[in-house]
């Protein structure tokens, strides 16, 4: 931070489809698809998982952004002419090329802004919040709309052979589709709240393989009639592992470029992958005395619109000069930590 | 409990069950599953020990009860984790 600025959060928003599907749903699913028969209410025990949303065919990433952005404008009460930065951060995408934060400029009539994607895995949405940051304090842009649209949905692969096959596959019947969206704006210092302080990102490039989707690159040229890459895998097992290396590190860079102890944190905003992951994160931070906000029960793993999406369904909880944590893990590898006071 | 009737699945049958959906899910030989191994030991976490749970449904014919997985710990041995699914068939 150059102290010349804050950057404040003038509002956060999340919006999810109407079709609920449960857990139990998605197992039928992959009975009806694979013919394998997972053993009764496997997903939402291992997971915490109950239910999640999906879109109807034919709603596109933009579709989802471009809603949830036009509600945290709202909620800012910022006219879309003042835009001038529009940030796309998400797995998903409408094309290939061009962005999909062009189509999004064209729903919200955003015309002044400069607009771009961000890529990150599920850690993008935390990216574009660095980047946003950083070229609103360098004076290029003074209000800037984050926006992630996931269509995850689109990415589960249902048809699992056998247990073996379960072991890449079983992370995708998590996923849940939402959008979410932030205004950001450079403001003298102090003069609103909340803002956005430390954003520490790390990557780890040597653990790619890990987890992702194949397609959508020019790896696939050679093999672009395997429908399988169009659907997201992940090693969970070795996530986590890998993880548990390297993810400390990163908490406590996130941590000490704020000159916060873990115990000053009052609320955590965990990327909502698993029960299992967020008792990982609580176990870590050692700190009982703070809320983990969980949307996870309700929405599943929404990609990189997790943390924004459970933000924006916290904001009501949090009150003035309170300290929250943004942390999450995602395929690359990348860890972040995002902190905010309110 | 089971598709249909109740099967009858004796303790020792899950047991070895058990050992055999470790070697196939791990990748290792039978012969390297101790029964005194603890499931962080052999690298059995919720992820894996959902793949086991699929596989003995299989191979013994049965539903088990997946709250099973409640009292399984990391620290849980071979020999302890085929007596909570013995008693979750």
């Amino acid at each position: 931070l150059d102290g010349s600025w804050d950057v404040a959060v003038l509002a956060t928003a999340y919006r999810v489809p109407d079709r609920v599907v449960t857990s139990d749903e998605v197992q039928d699913r992959v009975l009806a698809d694979g013919g394998l028969r997972l053993p009764k209410g496997l997903v939402e025990q291992v997971t915490g998982i109950v239910e999640r949303r999906q879109v109807q065919p034919g709603t596109l990433p933009s579709d989802l952004a471009a809603i949830a952005g036009q509600d945290a404008l709202q909620r800012a009460g910022v006219d879309t002419t003042e835009v001038d930065l529009l940030i796309h951060a998400a797995n998903a995408r409408d094309l290939g090329e061009p962005a999909t934060a062009n189509m999004v400029q064209e729903l919200l009539g955003a015309r002044r802004a400069a607009v771009f994607d961000i890529a990150n895995g599920c850690n993008a949405f935390l990216t574009a919040m660095s980047v946003a940051r950083a070229m609103l304090c360098a004076d290029q842009y003074k209000t800037a709309l984050l926006v992630c649209g996931e269509v995850t949905s689109a990415s589960i692969d249902y048809c699992i052979a056998d247990s073996r096959d379960l072991k890449t596959k079983f992370a995708g019947l998590t996923l849940g589709d939402g959008g979410a969206a932030m205004v950001l704006r450079r403001v003298s210092p102090g003069a609103c709240s909340p803002t956005l302080g430390s954003i520490v990102l790390a990557s780890a490039g040597e653990h790619w393989r890990i987890s992702g989707v194949r397609g959508g690159g020019i790896l696939e040229y050679g093999d672009l009639d395997n429908p399988s890459n169009r659907y997201f895998y992940c090693d969970s097992s070795e996530l986590q592992r890998v993880s548990e290396e390297l993810f400390p590190g990163v908490l406590e860079r996130g941590l000490t470029g704020m000159g916060w102890s873990k115990d000053a944190v009052d609320h955590v905003i965990p990327h909502q992958v698993s029960l299992g992951v967020v008792d990982a994160l609580r176990s870590l931070m050692g700190n009982e005395r703070a809320t983990y906000h969980d949307t996870l029960t309700r929405f599943g793993n929404t990609g990189a619109a997790s943390m924004g999406i459970a933000l924006a369904s916290a904001q009501h909880t949090i009150s003035s000069g309170e300290r929250v944590l943004l942390a999450g893990v995602a395929s690359g590898w990348s860890g972040g930590v995002g902190c905010l006071t309110w | 409990v089971g598709h249909g009737a109740k099967p009858t699945v004796d303790r020792s049958s899950v047991h070895e069950a058990l050992r055999e959906a470790m070697a196939y899910v791990l990748e290792v030989p039978k012969d390297e599953i101790s029964d005194a191994s603890a499931m962080d030991e052999v690298g059995v976490d919720s992820l894996i020990a959902s793949q086991l749970v699929v596989e003995l449904e299989i191979r013994l014919d049965v539903e088990i009860d997946v709250a099973v997985f409640d009292q399984i710990s990391p620290q849980s041995t071979v020999s302890e984790v085929a007596a909570l699914l013995a008693d979750a068939v």
